[in-house]
């Protein structure tokens, strides 16, 4: 599996996906809600990392539907893309319990350099 | 259709023909949905963001990850290769004026080429910063010294007992012509994340740069023809050579124009020529970069 971290936009459509499939407006209005308003993707910016993310395997078309004369394509997880996602928010939690850890026990906690030097 | 719907489908015509063959309704549908009431051009944003997904798909397919392994290697011996060639050129044209009047009027040029040296031991020995830094203050010094030369309106060289006196033409051309290789070494230096021999061998490589050194100084000593058809015949082969490898042709592909600039100077005598080498050394390196970029994170 490869062990490079996933950047945010990516991990997030990966995260909306993650419940089901989706189409592409579905998955905008998706990331906006879980990035609490935060990351708005662009059309532009989606279909190339989806292109991408189909490329490596992460994900697949799971079926199609015309709406208003339009074609709409549901994206969905695939095995290696649910592996990916499952281990960088594994990774992802690692490094939050440890901030919240040690800001819980707070500075004094901490080794210091002071006496040493 | 609306004039919006019209204006984004122009701009989709950006992405690749298959791409938009599948997924220019979906795209458009997504876009459409996404603006808002009575709009009738697409904002900027969102024009130059399906822009740029366009290029980046097309980007992507032109340099699939195994690809992008071959771009990485050829940047990193690009990299060592320009101040070899750098060094090589400068330790020729030492050889040429000493042969041809006076050691002194040799020294300028080998003066020139051993920093050259030192920069290819540097990269070759994993030194990437200390290299790197060299190369920059070589570009950085011959900017000065162009700088310096503009104060002066007359060149003089002394050859044998003549003083030939001319004035400076094409200053602009002149300074750029003379930046240009050093400036470009140290950029490749820069961009590359592993200056060195690479798939190629280090034993390899110093064998064909020795090879063609050689070739080039003993073309020097025969008569100007003979000379000429062995330096041609060894840069031949070198080509011929490197254009059967896949790492070997997208290196050729990178040096090119750097080599025109290093090895062929007379061939540009005005700025605009020079401009456009510039530009075009300056994109081909852009773009190299973006394709060697070591496992882009998903």
């Amino acid at each position: 599996m490869n062990s490079r971290s996933i950047q945010e936009p990516t991990f997030l459509i990966l995260t909306a996906l993650a419940a089901g499939p989706q189409h592409g407006y579905g998955i905008i209005t998706d990331v906006l809600e879980i990035s609490g308003e935060r990351v708005r993707l662009r059309a532009g910016t989606l279909y190339s990392a989806l292109d991408r993310l189909q490329g490596e395997q992460m994900i697949e078309t799971d079926h199609e539907e015309v709406v208003d004369g339009r074609a709409r394509r549901y994206y969905r997880l695939t095995a290696e893309g649910t592996a990916r996602l499952s281990a960088e928010a594994e990774r992802l939690r690692r490094h939050a319990d440890t901030a919240a850890a040690r800001l819980r026990r707070g500075p004094a906690a901490r080794p210091s350099l002071g006496g040493a030097l | 259709m609306t004039a919006l719907e019209r204006r984004y489908r122009r701009l989709l015509a950006w992405y690749p023909k298959d791409h938009r063959a599948r997924h220019e309704e979906e795209m458009l549908a997504v876009l459409l949905a996404t603006s808002t009431p009575g709009q009738n051009r697409p904002a900027r944003r969102d024009a130059l963001d399906v822009v740029r997904g366009g290029l980046a798909i097309r980007l992507h397919r032109v340099a699939p990850p195994a690809s992008r392994r071959h771009w990485r290697a050829a940047i990193d011996l690009a990299a060592l290769l320009a101040p070899l060639t750098l060094f090589g050129a400068g330790l020729f044209r030492a050889a040429g004026y000493a042969g041809r009047f006076a050691f002194d009027q040799a020294l300028p040029h080998l003066v020139y080429a051993l920093p050259y040296g030192l920069i290819v031991l540097l990269a070759w020995l994993g030194r990437r910063w200390a290299a790197i830094a060299c190369a920059w203050a070589m570009a950085a010094l011959s900017a000065v010294e162009q700088v310096l030369l503009l104060s002066l309106p007359v060149e003089t060289r002394v050859v044998g007992d003549v003083v030939l006196i001319s004035a400076r033409p094409m200053i602009g051309a002149s300074m750029l012509l003379s930046t240009l290789p050093s400036c470009v070494c140290a950029v490749m230096l820069t961009l590359a994340p592993s200056p060195g021999p690479g798939p190629m061998g280090a034993r390899r490589l110093l064998a064909w740069a020795s090879g063609v050194l050689a070739a080039c100084l003993v073309g020097l000593l025969l008569p100007k023809v003979f000379g000429a058809v062995l330096m041609l015949a060894a840069l031949g082969t070198v080509a011929v050579m490197a254009l059967r490898s896949l790492v070997g042709r997208r290196t050729a592909a990178i040096l090119t124009p750097f080599l025109v600039v290093a090895v062929m100077p007379s061939w540009f005598s005005d700025l605009a020529s020079l401009t456009a080498v510039a530009v075009a050394t300056a994109t081909l390196l852009g773009v190299t970069a973006w394709l060697a970029r070591a496992g882009k994170p998903a």
